[in-house]
């Protein structure tokens, strides 16, 4: 009996605890900050509305352009990050999002940043027709483009080292090191102390 | 991995004499794999004719 | 009666547990490494301060438990599901360091997920960290699938008797030569040869694919571990859909099918049991069940039309469908696209799909094709009982590496951990509805969650619940430790408060 009470009253805090306002369901998916209309996000919500359509998507070119003959696919994201990532400081506003596009090799060569950790990436805008499933790619969802400006010209920057970081840095390896020293005499006088030669 | 020819009673596993074996047992288990997406090919195909 | 632990089975815990954290510790060498390499400070110092804590600890735990006793097998389950904690959240302290996580649970989260190969993550702006931090999201999946325990194995416990006791606390039990070491050794020169040629295989795709040269090695390394540890961690937030090529997809599938195999049969193919890969229970299974979802997959998808052409049509369906069989991950269209484009039944084939999962002693998660091949047999077997004469005595065999008996102790093993399992994903589709979530998409993230495969449908993301988060941090570890270390760390906390 004492048992079913226990488990009865255990299940109860734990559907109190799904159901607290504390742990809501936070559904309000990241906070749109995106120049698009439709968004990155909207567009694969609703691929069938948008298939075929010509659409001006603007965003943040990422990581590097894959050349492929005459041409080429660029990444672009219009997420929370398009204008100022995370490496500089710019607020926590959920995953990256953003579509491949595939664009004539010559428009790439506009671009001269894409974001990385040292690199805030060109934000460029272009205009295309969106496949849901592209029959020419495998079935990728993608914007074939035939235009691309950029709006504005990313930067390099770099993140510098804070002396409190380095200092406690400094500090934990030290002790680190005491109790690997430590530990290793403590080691070798249980090996070699009592049982004399033990060596394997 | 030095210590690993003197641990005593095994052959070493790194051993030149193994190398083949190892090589046609990869090969063994890429083939085996390819098999299989061939069948999600055959079978994609097939939907296709069906529903297309 | 519960017996309480005495002093020294706290000592013996303690000081194995201390071992495995120092084998994080200098784990976490490369991705310092790395970071030097490309000059990236802060991520360094970042690793310098994480490395720093592992050794503290390990070298603490080991100081403070000196002990000559050997360990009996519950200590070895215990130091084997408690060392996963341990190292998540020692080894959460970069990915927090990094600011791209927005709590330390969010980080914990991610090394769990890397640890047991699941490859959900919580990290934001993926698209901006550094060489550093991909190194070491990677590099934690890899040795997560070799297992922990494995690599402090190999090189950090010295021929002790007892550290068979811990390799099969994580959930491995095979022995694929008489000396676990030897085993343990194997089991990493596989490891490392498939390192070795799938990574040169995507580096050079890679650069056909108009990627710069630093780049298309990297990936090619990240994009293998990721793939071979079954994890699905890839370093770019598109995934694997970056690429946009057939052959890339291709050889990611042919290193993350080969990653779901059981060490066991690679050794016997290795060392010329070639027929073992069509005859072993475990490929079988794994072959009719791939072929069955694969097939009612593409059937519903296109009928429904959502693909142009059957490459197309063949190029998603497989891939999304043997990334799932096969608990790893990897996925060429978008998350939402599953709700979105695949539908309903779509979901529910790669759900039944990741559930059932891939081998045992593999870096797969979920119900293993071992588990699955024992019980349809012995299903089988009774069927034909009920048929048979009443003298005629029916016995099953089923295949791996030899044959073996189909006896009730095999079957009831099986059907337990079967059970277990299937209670943990209806455990988590039920939490996931609890808070608002369609019950189709909080079983197919549960799933995704409890079977360690990481395909996700929307439902993870960092403002997900704080209880879900947790939630599946414990999924992720049941599933990957199939259970039965983790139960008897509960019972040694439990022996604590109880025993006598």
């Amino acid at each position: 009996m004492r048992r079913i009470i226990a488990l009865v009253a255990f299940a109860c805090l734990l559907l109190a605890a799904v159901g607290s306002p504390a742990a809501c369901p936070a559904k309000t998916a990241t906070p749109t900050t995106s120049p698009n209309s439709p968004t990155s996000a909207e567009l694969v919500e609703h691929p069938k509305q948008w298939d075929g359509e010509t659409i001006t998507f603007a965003g943040e070119a990422i990581t590097q352009a894959m050349i492929r003959g005459d041409h080429a696919w660029i990444h672009v994201n219009d997420d929370a990050y398009y204008l100022k990532n995370v490496e500089e400081g710019a607020p926590l506003g959920g995953y990256n999002s953003g579509h491949a596009i595939w664009l004539p090799a010559n428009l790439v060569r506009k671009i001269t940043y894409y974001g990385d950790y040292t690199h805030e990436g060109d934000v460029v805008s272009v205009t295309g027709v969106f496949n849901a499933a592209c029959g020419e790619h495998g079935g990728d969802m993608d914007i074939h483009a035939t235009s691309l400006d950029v709006v504005a010209e990313g930067h390099e920057f770099e993140e510098p080292v804070s002396l409190e970081k380095l200092g406690a840095a400094v500090a934990l390896v030290a002790l680190a090191g005491l109790l690997w020293f430590a530990n290793r005499k403590a080691t070798h006088a249980d090996t070699f102390g009592a049982a004399g030669n033990s060596k394997r | 991995m030095a210590q690993m020819n003197r641990t005593e009673g095994y052959p070493s596993l790194t051993a030149r004499e193994h190398w083949g074996k190892y090589a046609a047992g990869v090969v063994t288990e890429v083939v085996f794999i390819l098999g299989l997406t061939l069948m999600g090919y055959l079978l994609a195909l097939v939907a296709m004719v069906i529903w297309r | 009666m519960i017996i309480r632990p005495r002093r020294e089975d706290h000592l013996v815990i303690g000081k194995y547990t201390g071992k495995v954290i120092v084998g994080v510790g200098l784990l976490m060498a490369v991705p310092l490494l790395t970071s030097v390499a490309f000059g990236e400070w802060d991520t360094a110092v970042d690793f310098l301060i994480s490395m720093a804590v592992c050794f503290i600890f390990g070298y603490g735990a080991q100081l403070l438990s000196r002990t000559e006793s050997d360990l009996a097998w519950s200590h070895g389950l215990v130091v084997a599901a408690g060392s996963w904690i341990w190292a998540t959240a020692i080894g959460a302290l970069p990915h927090f360091l990094s600011g791209h996580e927005s709590s330390y649970l969010d980080a914990m989260f991610d090394v769990m997920s890397g640890y047991t190969t699941t490859g959900l993550y919580m990290l934001q702006d993926l698209d901006h960290i550094s060489y550093g931090l991909n190194m070491w999201r990677h590099l934690l999946t890899y040795a997560g699938g070799q297992g922990i325990v494995v690599i402090a194995l190999t090189f950090l416990f010295k021929g002790t008797a007892g550290a068979y006791k811990v390799y099969v606390g994580e959930g491995k039990d095979e022995r694929l030569l008489p000396n676990v070491i030897q085993t343990a050794r194997a089991i990493w020169l596989v490891s490392l040869v498939y390192l070795g040629v799938g990574t040169i295989a995507l580096s050079i795709t890679g650069l056909a694919l108009g990627q710069n040269p630093v780049r298309a090695v990297l990936d090619g390394l990240w994009v293998f571990m990721g793939g071979w540890s079954t994890g699905g961690f890839a370093p770019q937030s598109f995934n694997t859909a970056w690429f946009h090529s057939i052959s890339y997809e291709l050889i990611t599938a042919v290193i993350f099918i080969a990653g779901s195999f059981n060490f066991a049969l690679h050794w016997a193919v290795w060392t010329g049991e070639r027929k073992e890969i069509r005859r072993n229970v475990e490929t079988v299974s794994f072959a009719i069940t791939l072929t069955l979802t694969v097939l009612l997959a593409t059937f519903w998808l296109a009928k429904s039309g959502v693909y142009p052409d059957a490459m197309a049509l063949f190029r998603k369906s497989f891939y999304q469908l043997a990334s799932g069989h096969t608990t790893t991950g990897f996925a060429t269209i978008y998350s939402r696209a599953f709700v979105t484009q695949w539908g309903t039944v779509g979901m529910l084939a790669t759900t039944v799909a990741m559930g059932i999962g891939a081998s045992a002693c593999s870096t797969a998660g979920g119900i293993k094709g071992i588990r699955v091949g024992i019980i349809t047999r012995s299903f089988v077997a009774d069927v034909r009982r009920m048929v048979a004469p009443e003298s005629a005595v029916v016995r099953e065999k089923y295949h791996h590496i030899r044959a073996n008996w189909l006896d009730d102790g095999v079957v009831k093993s099986a059907m337990a951990i079967t059970v277990a399992y299937v209670s943990m994903y209806l455990l988590s589709a039920l939490l996931g509805a609890l808070y608002g979530y369609p019950l189709v998409e909080s079983l197919f993230e549960g799933v995704s969650a409890g079977s360690n495969t990481g395909l996700s449908c929307g439902v993870t993301s960092p403002f997900m619940p704080a209880v879900m988060k947790v939630a599946y941090i414990v999924f992720m570890w049941l599933g990957r430790l199939e259970f039965m270390s983790v139960f008897a760390l509960l019972g040694y906390g439990i022996s604590i408060v109880r025993g006598r």
